[in-house]
């Protein structure tokens, strides 16, 4: 179900569009108000975002723009003309700007149309920030002024476009814990071969279990976070399989349909044909078969023998509505789903892979995943309890994924510190910082230290002061290993 | 990394003015055109561009036609750039897999930002 979160003070306005949204098939979530917007953006998923300006508590702009570090596409409704909306595009973050009055309809093109650019795997957005409760309590505070300073600093470009563009936070797909668990299997032998699962009902139509079940993450991750190995070489990608989808719907439910090439009629049934040869006459086995053999039903000639004066011309169909025989009737699929009916060539066509550790780059890997518990071993030798990668529920009972968890306890002091790997090549941005926050807080941890390679990007510096994050700069985990200790001791 | 746009459109003015708003405004990225729609389909093909600007009113097949066809071997971003304005139109283009529909005449700051918004949720990558 996809859910649409609109964010409107105009009680009128709210009510059409959930009219609009809920006729077509969505499913809404209202906020009045922007904090209120964020605050339901942060406790819960969407797939889309609506905002409307003006908003009764908070400038329509400034809540786009933090609602964009949740990383949904936008719409945004305003009065302004749409020369000037989009020039506020980039800084803003919204995908669409619709200005009022605006028709309904068009609304809900443009809502499905970007949906779909959304989900199309190969232009997945970049994981964006985690959403957790405590960023929605950071955001009921007052701005203050380094607050508000930083999130005008978002506002600013800060990379050069073409690499700002293109470049999605390229996570080192290594230091993910999730997936130094994979590899960690993988270079121990126990899995070898990782094959997809053909699942029709999935939206992406294919799965990856074994892996799923073991990073915890659904098909679409699971397949993204593979390509992404492979692409670094860490994984080989072997053809599998080629699935087909509507290109409408893009579910893969669908299936071959056939149709009479003269009279375009469904109802086609399979025969065998016969051919006698005398009088030329081509009909059904059927047709020919009487209680003594075959008798001609054209001629009325007895058949003798098949290649003498007849013969088999195989397996054709046969049109119940006007009688054509057909060798190659028109096959067209039918989805199932949205039941729209396309010819074979317009499917939409996935390919499937395989996966298998490559050997050849076995070294490297291993050096990669090692480098890591070059980190948890600096803080077991400074007498911390580690887990790592930790799982750790916290107050609001929402589970929290942390690079590491390391616990001390002296007798008369106790620590507990949250700290997560975060690697950008053009400086690791403000929604990293965030959400450290937001986990260390809802499980009260002492102390949040961020290891940003290979280093902080200034405008997540000042997040980082605001919210009491250690920030250690490293360009590589040996590094990390040795600022840390500093910023450690109790 | 230089991007490159395909602009398919048949007025040599217009693709002439898309070229040079691009290289006024965002120098970084390469413009290849075609003037018909079997040539543009040519020009994705072969040039596997980063988005495409696709006119509707083409000589023989029409833009919706050649963006039915993009659809069936590329998921390339594509923007409808037309004189038609109206909503059917504008409806039938996101339906065949369009990305944004710009009604021209159009602004040029318009047309980068809204080219920039669709390829901020784009890369180049495929399970292929």
């Amino acid at each position: 179900m996809t859910r649409i979160l609109t964010i409107s003070s105009d009680v009128d306005l709210t009510e059409q569009l959930a009219s609009a949204l809920d006729e077509a098939g969505f499913t809404i979530s209202r906020a009045s108000a922007g904090l209120e917007g964020l605050k339901l953006l942060s406790g819960d998923q969407f797939d889309l975002i609506i905002i409307e300006d003006p908003l009764a508590d908070a400038d329509a702009w400034s809540i786009c723009r933090q609602a964009h570090l949740f990383g949904n596409p936008i719409i945004f409704l305003g009065t302004q003309s749409q020369v000037e909306a989009w020039g506020r595009a980039e800084e803003t973050g919204f995908d669409f700007y619709f200005k009022k009055p605006f028709s309904y309809s068009g609304l809900i093109v443009r809502v499905k149309a970007l949906l779909r650019r959304y989900s199309i795997p190969s232009r997945a957005a970049p994981a964006e920030a985690e959403v957790t409760t405590k960023t929605s309590q950071a955001l009921e505070v007052e701005p203050s002024p380094s607050l508000q300073q930083a999130e005008e600093s978002v506002s600013q470009p800060r990379k050069p476009e073409v690499e700002r563009l293109l470049g999605a936070v390229k996570q080192a797909p290594t230091l993910d814990p999730r997936v130094l668990k994979l590899l960690e299997k993988m270079l121990a032998g126990e899995y070898v071969q990782i094959a997809p699962a053909v699942n029709l009902a999935s939206k992406i139509g294919f799965s990856y279990p074994e892996v799923s079940e073991l990073l915890k993450t659904d098909e679409k991750e699971t397949a993204e976070i593979l390509e992404s190995l492979a692409q670094h070489n860490i994984l080989e990608k072997q053809f599998f399989e080629t699935l087909f989808s509507c290109p409408k719907c893009e579910s893969f439910q669908i299936q071959l349909s056939i149709r009479c090439p003269v009279c375009h009629g469904q109802h086609l049934n399979r025969c065998p044909v016969l051919e006698h040869f005398p009088c030329g006459h081509v009909s059904p086995e059927e047709f020919f078969a009487t209680e003594n053999g075959y008798l001609c039903p054209k001629c009325r000639r007895e058949l003798k023998a098949v290649g003498l004066d007849y013969r088999n011309l195989g397996i054709h169909y046969r049109c119940q509505s006007c009688g054509e025989l057909c060798s190659s009737p028109t096959e067209e699929y039918h989805c199932l789903k949205c039941q729209a009916y396309f010819p074979k060539y317009e499917a939409r066509e996935v390919t499937l892979h395989g996966y298998k550790f490559n050997e050849a780059e076995r070294q490297r890997t291993e050096a990669e995943v090692k480098r890591k518990t070059v980190l948890t071993k600096c803080l077991s030798e400074l007498g911390y309890q580690v887990t790592s990668p930790a799982r750790v529920t916290g107050k609001s009972g929402r589970e929290h994924e942390l690079d590491i968890y390391a616990s001390k306890n002296s007798g008369v002091l106790a620590a507990n510190l949250a700290i997560d790997i975060a690697y950008d090549e053009r400086g690791v941005s403000e929604t990293e910082v965030l959400k450290l926050y937001a986990k260390a807080f809802d499980i009260g941890a002492q102390k949040m230290i961020l290891i940003a390679m290979p280093e902080i990007s200034s405008d997540a510096l000042p997040f980082a002061d605001q919210y009491n994050v250690i920030v250690t700069q490293a360009k590589d985990l040996d590094e990390a290993a040795q600022k840390l200790p500093k910023e450690v001791t109790l | 990394m230089a991007l490159k746009i395909a602009v398919i459109e048949d007025d040599p003015q217009v693709r002439e003015v898309i070229a040079l708003c691009f290289k006024l405004r965002w120098s970084e990225v390469s413009v290849v055109s075609a003037s018909d729609g079997e040539k543009g389909l040519e020009l994705v093909e072969t040039e596997s561009p980063d988005a495409v600007i696709l006119d509707i009113g083409l000589p023989g097949m029409d833009g919706f036609e050649v963006l039915a066809r993009i659809r069936r071997f590329s998921s390339v971003p594509v923007i409808i750039l037309t004189v038609r304005g109206d909503e059917a139109d504008e409806f039938t283009g996101l339906e065949l897999g369009a990305d944004d529909y710009i009604v021209k005449p159009f602004d040029h700051r318009e047309l980068m930002a809204r080219v920039k918004k669709v390829l901020s949720c784009t890369q180049a990558v495929t399970y292929q």
